[in-house]
């Protein structure tokens, strides 16, 4: 009779009763299902087949001399062909020197201070005449001769007298471990260690000497705790914390504990921030570990230690989820730590943080975000402002105007450029700007002249000002032929703000320009082109309006308002000649009272005498 | 008393005697043990050259260490271990140089020259296979097959739990059911 596949035993059970390793009742038990299933008899019986095919291979016969081969190695040690490993290698045995030099210093050391070291308690002999006893090993390990040529001892009886001179186990361990670099890797130590403990059954596994020698002082028990936890992590935990908490070596220990298991990590980490002197190293580490629950510590360790502002940071932005990001942005408004950096390194989620939170505050309490949103240059945060401004725009008060206007000349580019704009077409045409130039050069001609196309296709009067305008403080000279194309085009509609642009530009290029447009057709337009001049401001444009001052009676009053505006006394001869035209007399007689300091009667030929009088190189 | 326990206490009698100092008594243990141990380690790593290596060095660190031997396990079980953990380095360290330099063929490797040419098909087969064996089921295996050595014992000269012992074994025959099946249909 057959059972089913369900029935039968698990693989290693119907082993187990192949190698007769089960009792009792389960042996009963799967003899009685063998009986029945064929499948379980075919599967023991090929086990039964492949014991037998792999015994087919014969033992391999050593020849007949292989005892005495042993019994000669064995006989003459120093000859034998396979070294202990502290000869196998020159390098080995100067590092073990060395070792053994620096094991003797720090007893040295410790004796002279009467420490009652933890160490030496552990390993009396070491206490008793560690100098003399390593400087002696230092003398044999140091003759060359003696360990490369491995001179024939005498007849030996007892074989155990022929073994090379050597340390104390423990100190050979702690020599080992002195010399014992991570770069090395572990490996080759940790073999060494085998092979000690072995041969030395009575200190222990290589388990159990690097757990004991870890909890001591020195360089070997730093090295130790690392090989120990590099190798064995998980045995190590309880070894790391004993030296964390017992303070024998604490940084190392909070150097390691991120190799342990979370919860070890977890204890010594939160410990170590409560400790003033670990904490640096402390925080670096809770940057690797990335764990938020420890963001409100590091928060409040910055409050008290600003020095640490940038190593708290760099672990803050290591640690994932927008909780960090917070911290980073209180940080920030704190002025602990510079956000900037941390923040570009993390890309666009912190960018995509930022704008969320731009979104769900007014903008009085959003300050932070734009600023940081802005230093970052990220061109989404225009549309989030440009919405924000046609939103509020009739209330924004001027500190929040200036946040906008910075963090959009910041971000830069058309868009911004475009909705900086805006801003104009409430200061008017001639008003005092709110922008400060100096917001404008981080704007290339290119943005400029886009602000130019964009002005030829706008239907609000209003923008069309506004984006001329900005155009010109943008591209100052740059722009001055297309805007002077706009004054003298075909859509009338842009002669007055292109006009008004040039004068906006600052540029002795638009001179020239607006000169040959006092000559237009059109009054209006002749209007505007002295108030450019006027906001030019460049002596240059003098001549041009003086003689236009004797031609075009209409233009009298723009004209004089320029000369005065000038400030310059390359205007007195025309400003006299205006005294001669009643229509304009006042503000003229006004200007040269301003610009002279002298006091004479608004007749021409009272100022005439008077500047006959002036030495001609004054004027 | 059964032959295995009068070789137990031949033994026992010679470690005592070698820990005292008594050259003849460690000659005796070697004269009884070298050439099983041979074997086992021959068939562990399939070179003679490797084996006379690796035997030299366990009888050396038997020599350096019996004084210390507290006979906790049996002789023949501390001497496996101390073999095994010879084999089990000089495995580790072939295997590094292979993963820095192409491995040739394995019965190159293996084979030397004219002993390729006495074992047959099938002797060549089975040594391929436990060649391919990773090191603690080969070790295993051949504690098992060979040794004939239980799966407690075998846990005490690897320093395994037995039951680990076991999963190791059941991997190695799974995996040399595998490579030899062709003979095994045969």
């Amino acid at each position: 009779m057959n059972t089913t596949p369900r029935d039968c035993p698990a693989p290693l059970i119907l082993e187990a009763h192949f190698d007769g390793l089960l009792e009792g009742q389960e042996r009963q038990s799967v003899r009685r299902h063998v009986k029945r299933c064929a499948a379980c008899r075919a599967e023991l019986d090929r086990l039964d087949r492949l014991t037998k095919l792999c015994r087919v291979l014969p033992a391999s016969e050593a020849d007949a001399g292989l005892e005495a081969r042993i019994l000669t190695v064995l006989g003459a040690t120093p000859a034998r062909p396979v070294l202990p490993w502290h000869q196998r290698r020159p390098l080995r045995v100067a590092a073990l020197a060395a070792a053994v030099f620096v094991l003797a210093v720090l007893a040295w050391w410790l004796n002279r201070d009467g420490v009652d070291s933890e160490s030496l308690r552990r390993t009396p002999e070491l206490a008793e005449e560690p100098a003399a006893r390593a400087t002696d090993e230092l003398v044999k390990v140091e003759e060359p001769e003696e360990i490369e040529e491995f001179p024939q001892p005498p007849e030996l009886e007892d074989p155990s007298e022929v073994r090379p001179p050597r340390l104390e186990p423990r100190d050979e361990a702690r020599a080992l471990l002195v010399a014992w670099s991570a770069e090395d890797g572990v490996d080759e130590t940790w073999r060494a260690l085998n092979e000690l403990s072995e041969t030395h059954p009575e200190i222990g596994s290589a388990t159990r000497l690097l757990r004991e020698l870890g909890t001591e002082t020195g360089p070997a028990a730093v090295n130790a705790l690392r090989l120990f936890v590099a190798h064995e992590p998980s045995k190590a935990g309880r070894t790391v914390e004993q030296v964390f908490d017992e303070s024998i070596h604490p940084e190392v220990a909070l150097e390691l504990c991120l190799k342990l298991t979370p919860a070890r990590a977890r204890r010594i980490l939160s410990e170590a921030l409560t400790r003033p002197e670990l904490q640096e190293i402390a925080i670096r580490q809770i940057g690797e570990f990335g764990d938020p629950e420890y963001l409100s510590a590091l928060q409040e360790i910055a409050l008290e230690r600003p020095e640490l502002g940038d190593v708290i940071r760099s672990a803050v932005q290591q640690i994932p989820g927008t909780d960090s990001l917070d911290v980073l942005l209180e940080l920030h408004a704190r002025g602990s730590t510079n956000a900037v950096p941390a923040l570009f390194s993390l890309g666009e989620p912190a960018f995509q943080y930022l704008r969320n939170r731009l979104e769900n505050r007014r903008l009085e309490e959003a300050s932070l975000e734009i600023e940081l949103l802005s230093r970052l240059g990220d061109r989404p945060t225009v549309g989030l402002l440009s919405e924000r401004i046609d939103r509020i725009h009739q209330n924004l008060t001027s500190d929040e105007r200036t946040i906008l206007a910075v963090a959009l000349s910041r971000i830069g580019g058309f868009e911004a450029a475009r909705t900086l704009a805006r801003f104009l077409r409430e200061d008017g045409a001639y008003g005092s700007s709110s922008l400060d130039p100096s917001l404008l050069l981080s704007f290339d001609s290119d943005v400029a002249a886009g602000l130019i196309v964009q002005a030829g296709e706008s239907a609000n009067p209003f923008e069309r000002a506004a984006l001329l305008r900005l155009a010109a403080l943008i591209g100052r000279g740059d722009v001055v032929g297309e805007l002077f194309e706009l004054a003298r085009g075909r859509d009338r509609r842009l002669h007055l703000p292109a006009i008004e642009a040039l004068g906006e530009t600052g540029a002795a290029q638009a001179v020239g320009p607006l000169g040959q447009l006092l000559s237009s057709t059109r009054g209006d337009d002749r209007r505007a082109a002295i108030r450019a001049l006027a906001r030019l401001g460049d002596v240059a444009a003098v001549p041009r309006l003086a003689e236009l001052l004797r031609r075009d009676a209409r233009l009298r009053p723009e004209i004089v308002e320029a000369l005065t505006s000038f400030d310059s006394e390359s205007t007195i001869p025309s400003l006299i000649q205006a005294l001669s035209y009643r229509d304009v007399r006042d503000r003229a007689h006004a200007g040269l009272v301003t610009l002279t300091g002298v006091e004479l009667p608004a007749r021409a030929k009272d100022w005439e005498r008077w500047l006959a009088e002036q030495p001609r190189e004054e004027h | 008393m059964t032959t295995t326990e009068a070789s137990l206490q031949l033994d026992d009698r010679s470690v005592a005697a070698a820990k005292a100092g008594s050259l003849e008594a460690f000659e005796e243990l070697v004269r009884r043990h070298a050439r099983p141990l041979y074997a086992y380690l021959h068939r562990l790593c399939g070179d003679r050259q490797e084996t006379e290596d690796l035997i030299q060095e366990t009888w050396l660190r038997v020599h350096k260490a019996i004084e210390r031997f507290e006979g906790r396990s049996s002789f023949r079980t501390w001497l496996y271990r101390i073999a095994t953990n010879r084999f089990r380095e000089t495995y580790a360290k072939k295997r590094r140089r292979e993963r820095l330099a192409p491995a040739p063929e394995p019965d190159e490797v293996r084979s030397e020259p004219g002993e390729s040419m006495r074992l047959g098909e099938l002797e060549t087969a089975v040594r391929s296979a436990i060649d391919r064996l990773p090191g603690k089921q080969r070790s295993v295996a051949v504690l098992s097959i060979y040794e004939e050595l239980t799966p407690r014992d075998i846990a005490e000269v690897l320093g395994l739990k037995a039951e680990t012992v076991r999963v190791h074994l059941h991997l190695a025959r799974k995996r040399l059911q595998r490579d030899l099946d062709p003979f095994l249909e045969a």
